[in-house]
């Protein structure tokens, strides 16, 4: 195997019919699963456990559509105080975002409300 | 009827997307190597802060003022712009990039359409889809739409969308702008109008325009055309390619040695030929310059640059490089401090017609059993679409020739470089639970 030189097998590479487009078929692509809309999906990576009981953890990646509408129960990105949030979405109060997460328990009064940022479509996972 | 939607702040909108915290506050970006300022927050406008500023000139204000100050961060920009006119895309498919926050919109198909409504609810989707607030103009014309997205956006009451198609605001509007203010027109054109008492652009609209045809040649009486509606100037849907390709940086630290500059003439060359193969050019000529910082008096000044003729044109980054660093060598001199070096690719022609030269080598092999890379130009290079490839699907520079260095000492300063948080696996935003 090895006794082929560099420049032999580049030459045998070159041989090959290279991604021609009649022999060969193309496998799925995941992105166009995950992707719905890619002009509005963004990557948004997860830091720490406390979403755990979402069944979200530690270095979870987040695929988020900015596009989407959110309705009862969607998980969501929100801002708030300058951060980023993942929330619960309650539902919709007259005219206005209502949120549910654990963060906003106890200093609500003075913050400012939080403002949706996308929602979140899809969770990948790695298991190892 | 044509628009022109324009991204506001573009840099300092984009940044606001991912990081919350500089909503509200004064921001800035800076240049290449943190040079001057080039974006600036509305905030940051109304504390007097001065466009194209040198960031050391205005540095102890920006910290008085707890202005938050970032490096240009292309990857981001460049991601954020590719989202923006794709999402425009889909409401209205005819359209010109005109710049990396400029787009003139086509609205010829959408005849019978309240474009005013159409284009809030084309600003609103852009703001959603994208995080990017824009304003938009319309008119009969490029220059009108210009001058319409102007108003939209300065009159908070428009909501960033204005519809300027009536005779008596148009004649208003164009009394109170300057005839520099109008699209085309640069200062020593306007220098020359000035001298026949054009001052306001009113003052060209109602000019006669045979006048203006005898006086102010072609280029005017287009211009005055498309002040009074009539379109002169076509939506350009094809980027035409470019007549010749620079790729020039300053150094984020002054250089003194020959590798540093030849690392980087290599890694600027590798970049004129992966956007001379993306327009399909070919280049005839490679021209190297290199200069020492003209503003310090300190050192000794020296600036040169020649100018090498390719023995056969092409687009392949072996043979740029090759005699990118031949050109080089004729003009290094030791014991100067570097600013700035660059290469100019020039002479291009479509790849498809290229002149062959009478002894051409495509026996690609030959140059890999070869200790030196030799020059040969051509051969539809199989291995330039490979390593065109691999660097699209693996990002920028994955696949580049060693000459280019792996430290890259030479490298632009960006000590304010937020992540590239759409383009770079290790650099996404993150949300943090706790």
């Amino acid at each position: 195997m090895s006794s082929q030189s560099f420049s032999e097998r580049i030459a045998q590479f070159q041989k090959l019919p290279f991604l021609s487009g009649d022999i060969f078929a193309r496998d799925l692509d995941l992105t166009e699963y995950v992707l719905a809309h890619s002009s509005s999906c963004y990557f948004i990576k997860v830091k720490g456990n406390g979403m755990s009981p979402l069944n979200i953890f530690d270095g979870d990646l987040l695929v988020v559509d900015r596009s989407l509408s959110a309705t009862k129960n969607d998980l969501v990105i929100a801002t708030q105080n300058g951060e980023f949030l993942l929330m619960q979405f309650a539902g919709q109060a007259i005219g206005q975002y209502s949120f549910f997460s654990d963060a906003d328990v106890g200093n609500s009064s003075q913050n400012l409300a939080p403002k949706l940022w996308g929602v979140i479509t899809h969770v990948i996972h790695h298991c190892r | 009827m044509l628009g022109l939607i324009d991204s506001n702040n573009f840099y300092v909108s984009c940044e606001r997307v991912f990081d919350p915290k500089l909503e509200k506050r004064p921001v800035v970006v800076l240049s290449n190597n943190d040079g001057c300022i080039v974006a600036r927050s509305e905030e940051a406008k109304a504390m007097g802060i001065p466009m194209g500023a040198p960031y050391f000139k205005v540095k102890s204000l920006l910290e008085r003022q707890q202005v938050e100050v970032l490096s240009s961060n292309y990857h981001l920009y460049g991601s954020m712009a590719r989202r923006v006119v794709d999402t425009i895309q889909e409401v209205v498919p005819e359209l010109e990039i005109y710049s990396v926050d400029e787009q003139f919109l086509d609205f010829s198909s959408f005849s019978g359409q309240d474009l005013s409504e159409l284009s809030r609810t084309l600003r609103t989707r852009v703001l959603r889809h994208t995080g990017i607030p824009t304003s938009i103009g319309l008119a009969k014309t490029k220059t009108l739409a210009k001058l319409a997205n102007r108003l939209a956006k300065k009159n908070r009451v428009h909501k960033g969308v204005y519809l300027l198609e009536d005779t008596r605001l148009i004649r208003k509007y164009l009394s109170l702008s300057p005839v520099s203010d109008l699209w085309g027109i640069g200062s020593r054109y306007a220098a020359r109008l000035a001298k026949h008492n054009i001052i306001t652009a009113l003052d060209l609209y109602d000019a006669p325009s045979m006048w203006v045809k005898k006086e102010m040649t072609i280029v005017g009486l287009r211009l005055w055309h498309e002040l009074h509606g009539t379109p002169c100037l076509s939506l350009e849907q094809v980027q035409k390619p470019k007549k010749n390709i620079c790729t020039s940086r300053s150094f984020g630290k002054l250089q003194t040695s020959y590798s540093a500059l030849s690392e980087a003439a290599a890694h600027h060359a590798s970049c004129c030929a992966q956007k001379l193969r993306e327009q399909r050019s070919v280049a005839a000529f490679v021209n190297v310059f290199v200069q020492t910082n003209r503003h310090n008096e300190h050192h000794p000044q020296y600036r040169n640059s020649f100018t090498y003729p390719l023995p056969e044109t092409t687009n392949d980054t072996r043979h740029i490089v090759h005699y990118t660093e031949q050109a080089l060598q004729r003009i290094f001199r030791p014991n100067f401090y570097y600013q700035k070096c660059g290469v100019i690719v020039s002479g291009l022609t479509p790849e498809d017609n290229r002149q062959l030269a009478l002894f051409e080598n495509d026996e690609i092999v030959q140059e890999f059993s070869s200790s030196v890379a030799k020059p040969m130009a051509n051969t539809p290079c199989s291995l330039m679409k490979i390593m065109d490839e691999v660097n699209y699907r693996f990002g920028h520079n994955t696949l580049k020739l060693a000459s280019c260095g792996t430290k890259a000492d030479w490298h632009m300063r960006q000590a304010h470089r937020s992540p590239r948080y759409t383009t770079h696996w290790d650099e996404l935003p993150v949300v943090y639970c706790h």
